[in-house]
This record gives C-alpha cells, structure tokens and sequence, in this order.
C-alpha cells in the first residue's frame, strides 16, 4: 500500500508553453499539385543511405530506391510513379546541415491520397499474426512520431504485455495527431488491434493529453459502441511539455521509470504513434507502403494554417504554393515542432527542402535572433530539466571539455527537449553544447574500446612470445639431458665392453 | 531559439530589477544620512565603474552585464556600510570589491566570492574603529562640514555613536529607540518581497537564513524575542537574505543545497557574533559558504541517481 502511495508521487515535470501562434484545423487537406520529390540520402540520425537506382530509370509507386548503409532494414521507397532525374549533385538541407539528395521528377503531377476506411464487417481478429508482421516489414513503417523505429524491430522485442498508442503531442500548438483521430479514428484503433495480435499483446492504451476533452469524449463514445474495440483503454498525461515523451508516459501512466539504455520493450511496453498506426491498418488491410504522412503547417502571420496531408519527400515550396503563402514573405522554416524542431540552414533552396519522415510540422517565420550574454547561474534550467539533470553546471563542465565531469555522468538521459534553452534568460544554447558532448563523449568511448582492443592484443602478443621462448628454452634443456643422457650410455657401455674386452 | 514566446525574464531584466527594487532604500538611506549618504554613495558607484570599465579594458573582458552588477555592487556596498567613513575608504572598498572580487577570477559571472562581502570585509578588517559606529542622525550637518568630514581626517568622533549591534554587543541590551535604521530594513525588505513576486530571486534563501539565525540563537541561549528583532530589524540580516546571498553568481544552483547554504549562512552568523569580537558575522558567512558551494552541488548532485550501465 505504502509502496503503490509512493509510486504515485512519481510526477512528470514540465512547463506549459502557450506561444500566440493559430493551431491549424482539424481537417486533414489534400495537397494537389507536385513538382519534384525530394529524398535526402542522409537522415537525422547519421544514417546514409546508397541509391539502388541510377539516373534516367523509371521508378513506381512503392519501389525501393535506396537502402540504409549502416543501419540494417531502413529503406527509401519512392512516393510515385516517376523518372529519377538526378542522384547526389542537389544538397538538400536538412536541419543544421546539407546533404546529397536523390530527386524524383513525378509523371502526374496532380497527386490524390488513397483513402482506406475501416470497415465494420471485417474481423480484425482473424488476420495471422505473421502476415501482419509480414506486411509491415514489407511496407517499411517507422514511427512518424519522430523517432524513425522500424515498427517491425519493435514487435519482435520479447514478452510485450501492453500495446500504448501515443497521441499526446506535447509539442505546443502542433495538432495533426489530433486531426488523424478525428479523421481516422477506427483506422488508428485497427492497427493498433493488428500490432496487438502480432505482438502477442494483452492490452492497448491510448494516451492522450488532459485538457483535449472533446476527443477523449469521442474516443470513449466510439470505443464504447463498436464491439470488437471494447478493450481498449484510456489514459491522459497533463497538458505540460514534454509529458508526451515516451519516458515521461511510461513514468506517469505507467509508472515505470525507464534509464537511458533501456527502451520501452525492455519493459514489455510498446509505444506507437497513431499516425504509424494508421499506416499499419493500410499495410495489413491494402497492402500500401508508407509513403504519406500528416502534418500540421503554420507560423507567424499564417492566416490560415493547415493539417496536410503528403507523400514524403514533398518540397516545401509545394506546399507554400498548395497554401497561396507566397515565398519571399517567408524567412525562416522550421521543420519538426515548436520546441524540438530545428531551422533548416539558412539561404538554402526552399525547391530541394523536403518533407521528412520524421517532421510532423512545417513552422514558417519564427526564427529570432537572441543576444547571448553569460550564465549567471540563476539555475531556472535545473528547475525546469524535466530530468532532474543540472544543466547549468554540465554546460560549464562541456565548455571545459571535462567530460569526466560528476555532472556529465548522466548526459544520456537528456532528450534533447529544449525546455532550458527556453528557460534560459541569457539565451545560452545550452542544449547544442550537449549534443556536443554526447558527440565527444561517444568518441573517447570508441577510442578507449580501441585502445583496450589494441592494448588486448598486445598483452596476447606479449604472452605468446613469452610463452614460445620459454617453450624453446624447454626443448633446449630437454635435448641437452637427452644429449647427456646418450652420452652416459655410451660411456657406460664403452666402458661395459672395455670391461668385457679386458 | 526562444520561438515566438514572450520573455518571462531577460538576463537584462533581471539585473534592472535588483536596481529598481532597491531604488526606496537607496533614496531613504541618502535622506537620514544626508550629504554624508549622497557623497559616500556617489564615490561608491563611480569607483565601482571606473574599475569595472578599466580594468576589463586592460585584461580585454567583454561584458556589458559587467556594468550593471558594479553598479549592484556598489550599491549593496552602499547599504552595508556606514556612512562616516573618509572618501579615501569608499573607494577602497569599491576597488577591492570589483578588482579583487570579481575582475581577478576573469570577470562577470566567473567570480566565486560574493564581490560586496569581499570589499566590506576588507574595510571591515582594515577600519575597524569606524565599521562599528554611524553618524547620530539627530545631529544634522550641513554641507560644509560634510565635505571637510568627508575628504579629511577629521574626527567626528563627536558626531557618532555606535550602531545598535555595537551597542548590545557590548551592553548587552539597551538599543537605540530610533527607529530609522528599522526603516530602511523595511524598505529593503520590500524591494526584496517585490522581487520574489516578480520571481527573480527564490524565497528558499530569506525562509532558510531566518531558520539559520533563529535555531541558533536558540541553541547559543539569546533572549530569543529582543535578540531576533535587534538582528532582523537594526541588523543586516534583511539585506543579505534578499540581496547578498541570493546573487546568483556565488550561489549553488540546487534547491537542496540552497537550503543548506541559506541555513548556514544565518547559523555561521550568528555563530561568529556570538564566540568572536565583531557584532556579527554575516559577510565572513558568505565568503565562507561561497567557497563550498560547489561541493554542495555536487553532494547534492549524486542524489539523483540514474542507475548506471
């Protein structure tokens, strides 16, 4: 009892941040017309990928055009019929740098989403676990929640009791998970149905945010009144950022506290965004690779910001023309949310910018210069680290490159949220200087494996030749006995017939 | 990287608001002390930035926060001290406060002490025989005499009495009945209620120190009830638990060692006024909980335990 009260008091720690920007609506628009598709081969991660194409082929719909290098299953598939029209000599930028970029020219420029709604005659129940699996290893699904987890590798992590369909959006003003419940409600709780079957599952759990009451409504009035999605479960987070991380809904929903080398299948939990289920249901059900997603379009002096939904890769001078915005108005864009997202490179061509996997928003004109001045220490960043991390102290102890720093050990555990960059009142960018060190500290890991790897060897070579010269001296010494040996034989029996000759 | 959101607070701002909050004790303080006030007050401040602005430009620091946390120094010194003191003292202790304070550790935001503890102390050391009394405001002297008392050695002796805490640490009891000193704590507790208000300064620091002063002279057998209202009225304690420890700079970041700093910082006090010969000892609490901040952050650090793999 004592136990369960104190397990309770494990709170999720946040901020609310309400900027004065206009959330778009929660109609899901089409975009009509595509000029070229842009596919960078680098990701955000540090993936690159090869093209298995060249330049002048044909590609459809669903071909896969390039594989993951380094990082085994992760493909780019082609999002419509078309001609490759150039291969690496256009960078594209992505946030905070520029990569080679594969360009796709689409036959038909008018595009239309195939839409695929549930229907209620269809028995989710009698799918075979493996064609599901099947399936969406086939269709390439990744989370779009940001993460880029292929959804199969999740599936196959052992022993996995609950199902958890995020829908918090903890990122502020963003709402295109949002928009997909209202819009694709049944479809959303059939893949989560499907991943329950292929992954063995006993529960699912949709978590969405405290004050979105009218969905929550929603939901529970639809879940209540189909039978085959009776079991499914409700749970809210508060409305604070970043209560919607998978961490921070493990701690507060499930209270379960996650340390940074563990994911949520370690703990039979697996999390996934409703936007990735939605492509799950159209993977089982029609046999549609991931190639759209949703996504929310706004920003300063955007009169009417918008839910779009797209084919990946998309230019975002497409969607600027599909949204009348006119280009030059726009000085800055910033792909992902509010918080977390980054500006892409400044001065780059809007043309070869694309539409990401990963980016659930577009964000236009909030880019501001700050003036940095010194940390006075006021330690605002350690009350808002949702981590309990002492940011102000790391940063210092990051700049001095002391990465053996007590106030470094835990650098892992920070997920990049940004809350003490808005926090700080110097406008110190305190969460580059820790992808910084994670970087650095990543490195003197590799090299001291390196180096003990080497210092391994060495220590091996040592006590071989150690050992080989003791074993030279052994057979030495043991010829020089036989020697001696043989020659006291033939003493002695010189000596016996001397004594027998005389 | 602030999108779009309204500043809560500015680093700027922050500053602003420490000089704006104390602007009502300044202008009280210069009102009971007359001339005295104003020239001590005018030679502090412009000390303090002539340091500042010199000696950045010698070791080429960069800082424009570096200004307004002379003039914050300054003015902290200003309230700290008596205002009997030669032309000669002031300036000393600005120059000892920024240069040796501040400037020698590489600058604004790099220093470890608290630079008004470090210049008062110093005066405190060097000028005893003035530290310990204050012009008796009931003698009005005008502004003649307030030069000549200000740039000679001119003994005044006539014109002082000792402060309040002098008083009973001698006497034991019988304190000064002019409520003016009372006053300006109030004043300054005012500037220092208004900046918890507006959030720039934490309320773990004033709740803790009292805690400190209170359990101490608890424990050292103190007339609890005349010796808490000398301290907390006619004594420093406001003013360093609103402005002096609550600087940023030179003290721990962690609410948990915050309390144990605050709690400290009024126990030393307390404790140094009670075996030692000064009245009390807050500024050599400072200095001395200045100097293990930073190993309370970080024995407070290692209770967040992530389990390591």
């Amino acid at each position: 009892m004592l136990k369960k009260l104190l397990k309770q008091n494990i709170k999720t720690k946040g901020l609310q941040i309400k900027p004065g920007l206009k959330a778009a609506s929660l109609d899901i628009a089409q975009i009509s017309d595509i000029n070229s598709l842009v596919y960078p081969l680098e990701d955000a991660k540090l993936n690159t990928y090869i093209p298995t194409v060249s330049i002048g082929d044909k590609v459809k719909k669903g071909q896969v055009i390039a594989e993951a290098e380094n990082a085994h299953g992760l493909k780019i598939l082609a999002a419509l019929d078309g001609v490759i029209e150039t291969i690496d000599e256009v960078k594209a930028p992505l946030p905070q740098k520029i990569t080679p970029a594969l360009i796709i020219k689409p036959d038909n420029k008018k595009y239309w989403f195939d839409d695929v709604f549930f229907n209620i005659d269809v028995k989710l129940d009698e799918y075979p676990k493996e064609m599901i699996f099947e399936k969406i290893v086939q269709a390439n699904i990744q989370g779009l929640g940001g993460g880029l987890f292929l959804s199969a590798k999740k599936i196959l992590g052992s022993n996995i009791e609950h199902i958890v369909l995020n829908a918090v959006e903890c990122e502020p003003i963003l709402n295109c998970d949002e928009a997909v419940l209202y819009n694709y409600l049944a479809e959303v709780l059939a893949g989560g149905i499907f991943l329950k079957n292929a992954a063995k599952a006993k529960t699912i759990t949709i978590v969405l945010k405290e004050n979105k009451k009218d969905l929550i409504n929603h939901i529970s009035h639809f879940v209540k009144n189909n039978e085959q999605f009776n079991g499914i479960n409700l749970a809210t987070v508060p409305d604070l950022y970043p209560s919607g991380a998978e961490k921070e809904i493990l701690k507060h929903v499930f209270n379960t506290k996650l340390t940074s080398a563990q994911h949520a299948t370690d703990h039979g939990f697996l999390m996934q965004n409703v936007m990735t289920c939605v492509s799950i249901f159209r993977a089982v059900t029609c046999d549609l690779p991931q190639l759209e997603r949703v996504f929310s379009v706004f920003g300063k002096n955007i009169e009417s910001p918008t839910n779009l939904v797209a084919p990946i890769g998309v230019t975002v001078e497409d969607i600027l023309a599909f949204l009348k915005i006119d280009s030059n108005k726009v000085d800055s864009i910033r792909i992902g949310g509010l918080m977390m997202g980054e500006d892409i490179v400044k001065g780059t061509s809007r043309k070869h910018s694309a539409l990401l996997k990963s980016s659930n928003g577009i964000i236009l004109n909030t880019y501001e210069d700050k003036e940095v001045s010194e940390c006075i220490n006021c330690g605002e960043c350690v009350k808002a680290c949702p981590v309990d991390l002492v940011p102000n102290k790391m940063f210092k102890a990051a700049q001095a490159d002391d990465f053996n720093s007590s106030y470094l050990k835990n650098l892992s555990e920070c997920m990049n949220c940004n809350l003490c960059n808005y926090v700080c009142p110097s406008n110190i960018d305190l969460v580059g200087m820790f992808k910084y060190a994670k970087q650095q500290k990543a490195m003197i890991q590799e090299e001291q494996k390196r180096a003990e790897y080497i210092n391994n060897l060495t220590q091996k070579k040592i006590e071989r030749t150690k050992f080989e010269k003791q074993e030279k001296e052994r057979i030495k010494q043991e010829r020089k006995l036989a020697r001696q040996k043989r020659l006291e034989e033939k003493q002695k029996k010189e000596q016996e017939t001397n004594e027998t000759t005389a | 990287m602030k999108p779009l959101l309204s500043l809560k607070n500015d680093t700027h701002k922050i500053m602003f608001e420490v000089i704006i909050s104390l602007i009502p004790a300044i202008l009280y303080k210069v009102y009971i002390f007359g001339w005295l006030g104003a020239f001590s007050l005018i030679t502090l401040i412009a000390t303090a930035l002539i340091t500042e602005k010199a000696l950045s430009k010698i070791l080429q620091i960069k800082s424009d926060l570096g200004d307004y946390s002379s003039l914050i120094t300054a003015i902290l010194l200003f309230l700290a001290l008596n205002c009997n003191m030669h032309a000669f003292i002031y300036i000393m202790a600005s120059l000892v406060a920024i240069g040796l304070g501040k400037i020698v550790y590489g600058g604004f935001a790099k220093n470890i002490f608290n630079p008004a503890m470090v210049g008062w102390c110093f005066v405190m050391i060097s000028f005893p025989q003035y530290m310990t009394k204050h012009i008796d405001y009931n003698n009005s002297i005008n502004f003649i005499d307030s030069l000549r008392v200000f740039f000679s050695f001119y003994n005044i002796d006539s014109l002082t009495q000792a402060t309040p805490l002098t008083q009973y640490k001698h006497d034991q009891g019988l304190f000064d009945s002019n409520c003016m000193i009372a006053t300006l704590n109030i004043l300054t507790l005012i500037g220092g209620l208004y900046l918890i208000a507006k959030r720039v300064i934490s309320y773990i620091f004033p709740l803790f120190i009292s805690l400190g002063v209170i359990v101490a002279l608890f424990t050292f057998d103190y007339e609890l009830f005349a010796a808490s209202s000398l301290f907390f009225l006619y004594g420093p304690i406001i003013l360093a638990a609103f402005y002096i420890i609550t600087d940023p700079v030179s003290s721990p970041s962690l609410v948990k060692s915050q309390m144990v700093y605050s709690f400290m910082i009024g126990f030393v006090s307390i404790l140094i006024a009670k075996l030692g010969v000064f009245p009390i000892g807050v500024a050599f609490a400072v200095l001395l909980m200045n100097s293990i901040n930073f190993i309370l952050d970080k024995v407070f650090n290692k209770g967040v335990n992530y389990e390591t793999k």
